[in-house]
């Protein structure tokens, strides 16, 4: 088995390594090394991490909406990678606002589509790029982003049977934030 | 069947040991019905296991109840497990494509009434809000016990069954 790679060196790399033109802030929090990056250069970071020597990220594990709702821009997009060859986990944020779309990361990492997918339902932060932007997770008729924070915790809409006119239908009803 | 006639004897004649009895046709009917459940299972969440669980049980070839491959052969729907909003129109196409008569167990809290998922977003607060349910079997998930419990229930409910 692989040591585990001590993350302090590799967040010494990202000062003289091609990633200081690509990242606005950098920190080491929890034994996590996090990148913030813009949206312009989220797909040339991702690129980087994927090839350079020093880091060698050949695995996205997952993508991950958060939503700040009193924050402006209001959306953080999380991108946690993993090296297997050097046994070291990164995490790239990009921040985001409302109804702004960001690159697609499928050029890097395939699997990226099907995540994009799941933040999208959920969150309602558009990939452009991803060659099938569309729903994963909820029904095609449901219109709103479950996991934003003004959303109700007991949905809008509740499923029943109509007797009279022979089909399910969805009655809308008062959410509770 | 409401009377039997057995008089019989080894010493009689095969003649004399005809025995017979009478009873309604409906009656009659509702008697197959029961004694040979087929099941189809509905399974989206944890109960399903406890309920293929219930099959290994020699109880539930007893009570004449058989699991299915396919639902258009069945004529017990069981839904263990919770229903959500993508989930309940098959679930109704499902039970539109059983042939008549039907019944359908809810086996377990989700598929009674959300279980802990009751306040959720996306959850049916019950699939008898989507298809009308005869036996409701509780529990978080059930035993395989109550599972054949409730297959007992069900039998009951068939008998018993009121025409016009």
């Amino acid at each position: 088995m692989i040591d585990k790679g001590n993350i302090n060196e590799l967040a010494e790399l990202v000062p003289i390594t091609s990633l200081r033109n690509l990242v606005s802030d950098f920190k080491v929090t929890k034994g996590e090394l996090f990148l913030n990056v813009k949206a312009d250069s989220l797909v040339k970071t991702i690129t980087f991490l994927k090839d350079d020597v020093n880091f060698q990220f050949e695995q996205l594990i997952d993508i991950c909406g958060v939503d700040y709702l009193n924050r402006e821009p209001r959306f953080d997009v999380v991108y946690h990678l993993l090296s297997i060859s050097l046994n070291q986990r990164i995490c790239v944020v990009v921040q985001v606002a409302d109804k702004t779309p960001i690159p697609s990361a499928v050029s890097v990492y395939e699997t990226a589509e099907w995540y994009e997918r799941e933040v999208w339902d959920m969150y309602g932060i558009s990939f452009f790029g991803n060659p099938d932007m569309c729903k994963i997770l909820t029904e095609s008729s449901f219109n709103d982003y479950p996991l934003r924070k003004d959303y109700p915790l007991n949905g809008s809409v509740k499923w029943s049977y109509d007797e009279k006119e022979q089909r399910l239908t969805a009655k809308s009803v008062d959410g509770i934030i | 069947m409401s009377e039997v006639s057995d008089s019989s004897s080894p010493e009689q004649s095969r003649e004399q040991k005809t025995s017979f009895f009478v009873t309604t046709m409906e009656k009659l009917a509702d008697w197959a019905r029961c004694s040979s459940i087929w099941i189809s299972p509905f399974a989206t969440s944890c109960c399903g296991v406890e309920m293929k669980q219930a099959d290994l049980y020699s109880e539930l070839e007893h009570l004449g109840a058989v699991f299915k491959k396919h639902h258009s052969k069945a004529d017990v729907l069981v839904i263990a497990g919770a229903i959500n909003g993508k989930t309940a129109p098959v679930l109704r196409s499902v039970y539109e494509q059983m042939p008549e008569p039907k019944w359908v167990i809810a086996m377990g809290a989700c598929a009674i009434n959300g279980g802990v998922y009751n306040q959720s977003y996306s959850v049916v607060e019950g699939c008898d809000k989507v298809v009308p349910v005869d036996v409701y079997v509780e529990g978080c998930p059930p035993k395989p016990e109550a599972f054949i419990q409730g297959i007992i229930k069900l039998k009951e409910k068939i008998k018993r069954i009121e025409r016009q």
